[in-house]
């Protein structure tokens, strides 16, 4: 009796020493794949920072951050908490994680959050009630409504007035893939979007022209336009909205046959690394592009982006503004103003515009009238998913960089700018880009 | 530093384990201990530790003045000054905003709100310093001679932060002397795990649960999600401290300490009265001891026991936070008993027992929103939304009732006071000798370990939308 408690006593001290043994001798990764994110490095010692206690707090991240057999652990811990109950029907499950961190903007200082650019890239999932996955496949739940997308619309309608009238302004507020959740319990998860972007389009003063993208999409609801585990959509999803653009705008699009067509298959996107389930593990997505028949003098795809990281080969991420001259002299020239999802949009644009000026308004800082006046430029794009135009600090953010501002938080954008600096020198090297684009 | 950390886990509890087992004697122990716990509390707010010094050196002085004075009389104001510093200094750094703000809700002040940060443990250590000088008074306990011995009571980090909050003659002839049995490192690691896995598996995956309906579906609350809502809130809270609770008992154990139970199945009792017998036992019991007796108890009349009663639980609101809402809390318990003392019992008595164990908890679990909404009309709106019998439009609910459907079996079985049952009991102290069940218990233990640390470490995984750099 007395032997087992000392072995009791033992193997339990001894798992407890081993993991710190183990945690001194593992290997400390710099960059964390699946979480698109830097780990803490080891902050050193000083004492201003002992004195203060910030750096225990550094250490403490630090420890979590290399934790021995860390991606393990984290996978039975999403093991074990879907072993906490059971499915609902349909086998569906609602993911809480997310939504616990949900942040509720009506109550933070906007203002302030519009400058941060370290708290817009992660705000979109304010507009979201949580992940639902289903049939192998994850959406976000939509809760935006309509005072919410209201305010977007109003920015837009700020823009017209202060634009002189030959330069067209466009809005297109798109649907994502929650929208297209055919299984009749979920129902309602659908229709709220489409409402959402009726609602956006009905504020709408006169001179802004409303993108039918969501009508055009629909039509191909049966078709590969959203992905199953990325919150982004297609290229194919991306090209149905450009018709429905050049409807409302008056252009012919390019046929998709007229393209090239290739395939980065094996990709696992957010929505997988957010959920780790093994239904959609088991459904990897593969994300198309299409080459257009135009040369552009910019590179607009990065085909080196790989794995998890391959929705970044369409403009090779999110940078900025990107100028890009292409071929076709007609001398028109086209600003999209938009955030990831309008990546694969852009693609297209150049088959229709001797300029096309993307601008990610969450990293974009110099000043949108400025840039509009000086390049002369003729369309305006203000470009959506439904959870963006809904996202009160992004709407903020559009209307503070009417001109230019200084941002808080991290300005700079690195990994776009490394990301541009790789699209330029078109370096092939496929390994350096998943460093630098996660 | 908290206990469920990847830190304290693997870092600071295997390292104290070690040194304190190389040390051989009980000096050496009991400093390396003090050291530990300075460090403990130091980890990550340095600065208080001024005030943990101060308040033990403090009492340790007045304990010694008590002794020497050897007269009742006089030491009587000893007590009186070592209570007004402890309560000046827990008004000082708890209550001095609350107390700005309600003057100033009534006369403009001249100055602003005072800014001061709450030092961890502070509610915790000032009582267990106040026991100790009216105990050494009262001639319970020998003052003690050595001031580091005295430094390791106040600052014992098992205890220190979260309670429970241990009396000093609870542990005086351990601090004086200890011995070592192996039976008492491997309960202690028994209690230790279950703390743990109390914390991490349910009291923190509740608290999620609660915030997704408490806070983000707070304007849509409908009778079932506000029940819903506060019956987790009641599971987060319980799980939670009497986890801390039992890690607590359960490190003490490990280094040869036995502290005194805190929670004794709380939401198994059959009235207002049992549940603070249950509940937080080393508060209500200090309260009792140290204001409710003194003042005479129940021995000075009806009215004078009432009137007791509510003093004794408008204490034990404030205590809890420096807001009405507290003070509501506490009154709430009171009204409660009143209403017991003077006819619930007799009701109870007319009908089958397992009335007065519902309504008991359905009580107890209503208080929580009182505890819960420090906005008292958030409170008032809360309370409309618990009987508003609307129908449920949440969409989360039915998954988060199917998602986690074992799990909410893990909290009931938890709940249920097993080591009540007599036959339980019987069966489970002639099984704890077998060699079988030990063996068990070991792969068991490590067990909860491996899977409190991948929920620790899981809790670190922090995927991004997009690029984070």
């Amino acid at each position: 009796m007395k032997a087992l408690k000392i072995i009791h006593a033992i193997a339990f001290s001894g798992t407890l020493i081993g993991g710190s043994v183990l945690f001194i001798f593992s290997e400390k990764k710099e960059i964390s794949e699946s979480e698109k994110r830097k780990l803490t490095t080891w902050p050193g010692i000083h004492l201003a920072g002992l004195l203060d206690g910030s750096l225990m707090h550094l250490y403490q991240k630090y420890i979590d951050d290399h934790f021995p057999f860390r991606s393990s652990l984290v996978e039975l811990a999403f093991l074990m908490n879907e072993g906490k109950g059971m499915k609902a029907a349909n086998n569906a499950r609602l993911i809480v994680k997310e939504r616990a961190r949900k942040i509720d903007e009506k109550k933070i200082d906007l203002d302030k959050a519009a400058r941060d650019v370290d708290y817009l890239v992660n705000a979109e999932s304010s507009a979201s009630h949580g992940l639902l996955i289903i049939g192998g496949r994850a959406f976000q739940v939509f809760g935006g409504n309509k005072s919410s997308v209201k305010s977007y619309t109003e920015v837009v309608n700020e823009y017209r007035k202060l634009l002189p009238s030959e330069v067209r302004v466009f809005n297109c507020v798109v649907p994502t893939g929650s929208s297209f959740v055919f299984v009749k319990e979920y129902d309602y998860l659908r229709n709220k979007e489409f409402a959402n972007i009726d609602d956006a389009y009905s504020f709408s003063e006169s001179g802004v022209i409303n993108v039918r993208a969501k009508e055009a999409l629909v039509q191909h609801q049966d078709e590969y336009i959203y992905f199953a585990s990325d919150h982004h959509w297609t290229g194919l999803g991306a090209y149905y909205a450009y018709t429905a653009f050049c409807q409302a705008a008056g252009l012919k699009p390019t046929p998709l046959s007229k393209m090239t067509k290739k395939v980065k298959k094996n990709f696992l996107g957010t929505l997988y690394n957010l959920t780790k389930d093994e239904s959609i593990k088991n459904n990897k997505d593969s994300v198309e592009y299409f080459i257009p028949p135009v040369t552009t003098e910019t590179n607009i795809f990065a085909e080196y982006a790989a794995g998890g990281n391959s929705y970044g080969v369409f403009l090779g991420g999110d940078i900025p503004h990107m100028k890009i001259k292409t071929s076709v002299k007609n001398g028109r020239s086209v600003l999209l103003i938009k955030n990831s999802f309008g990546n694969p949009f852009a693609t297209f644009l150049v088959n229709n515009y001797e300029t096309v000026h993307v601008v990610d308004y969450r990293y974009f800082n110099k000043g949108l009238l400025n840039l509009i006046k000086s390049e002369g430029i003729d369309d305006v794009i203000f470009f959506h998913n439904v959870f963006s135009a809904n996202t009160l600090s992004h709407t903020q953010r559009q209307r503070i960089i009417k001109h230019a501002i200084t941002d808080s938080g991290s300005a700079k954008n690195p990994a776009s700018t490394k990301a541009k600096k790789e699209i330029k020198s078109d370096d092939t090297n496929g390994k350096q880009l998943s460093d630098s684009i996660k | 530093m908290v206990f469920s950390s990847l830190v304290f886990l693997y870092f600071f509890l295997p390292i104290n384990l070690i040194l304190y087992y190389v040390s051989g004697n009980l000096m050496y122990r009991n400093i390396l201990l003090t050291l530990f716990s300075f460090f403990f509390y130091a980890w990550g707010e340095p600065i208080w530790i001024v005030l943990l010094l101060f308040s033990a050196l403090f009492d340790y002085g007045n304990g010694i003045w008590i002794e020497r004075l050897n007269n009742k009389a006089k030491a009587k104001w000893v007590v009186v000054f070592s209570i007004a510093v402890n309560l000046g200094l827990l008004i000082a750094f708890k209550y001095s905003g609350f107390i700005y703000d309600n003057i100033a809700a009534i006369i403009s002040l001249p100055f602003d709100r005072p800014t001061v940060t709450l030092p961890i443990g502070i509610s915790f250590y000032t009582f267990q310093t106040i026991s100790y000088t009216v105990d050494v008074y009262r001639g319970d306990v020998k003052a003690q001679r050595n001031p580091m011995n005295f430094l390791l009571f106040v600052s014992l980090y098992h205890q220190l932060v979260a309670g429970p909050i241990v009396r000093y003659k609870t542990i005086a002839d351990e601090i004086n002397g200890r011995k070592f049995h192996w039976d008492d490192f491997s309960s202690g690691i028994g209690r230790f795990s279950l703390g743990l896995f109390k914390k991490i598996v349910i009291a923190n995956a509740a608290g999620a649960l609660v915030d997704s309906y408490l806070i983000n579906q707070f304007d849509s609350l409908t009778s079932v999600t506000a029940w819903f809502g506060i019956t987790l809130f009641a599971v987060q809270i319980y799980f939670d401290f009497s986890g801390y609770s039992d890690m607590a008992i359960g490190l003490g154990r490990m280094f040869g300490f036995h502290y005194d139970e805190n929670f004794k199945n709380p939401y198994a009792a059959n009235s207002i009265t049992d549940f603070w017998r249950r509940w937080h036992i080393s508060l209500s019991s200090f309260f009792r001891d140290y204001v409710y007796i003194p003042l005479g108890g129940n021995k000075k009349g009806a009215g004078r026991m009432y009137l007791n009663i509510l003093i004794v639980w408008t204490l034990t609101g404030m205590w809890h936070g420096a807001s009405w809402n507290y003070m509501l809390w506490g009154l709430y318990f009171a009204l409660l008993m009143f209403a017991e003392k003077a006819f619930l019992l007799k009701l109870y008595d007319l009908v089958p027992s397992v009335f007065r164990y519902t309504i008991t908890l359905i009580l107890v679990v209503f208080g929580w929103s009182l505890f819960y909404f420090e906005d008292l009309s958030k409170f008032g709106e809360f309370c409309v939304a618990l009987v508003n019998f609307a129908p449920n439009e949440s969409v989360s609910f039915l998954f988060d009732l199917k998602q986690n459907i074992f799990w909410f079996g893990l909290v009931i079985m938890f709940c249920i006071p097993w080591n009540e049952f007599g036959f339980v009991n019987q069966r489970l102290s002639s099984l704890s000798t077998h060699p079988v069940l030990l063996s068990g218990k070991i792969i068991l233990h490590i067990g909860v370990l491996l899977i409190c640390t991948s929920f620790l470490v899981g809790s670190t995984y922090n995927p991004f939308l997009y690029f984070r750099f």
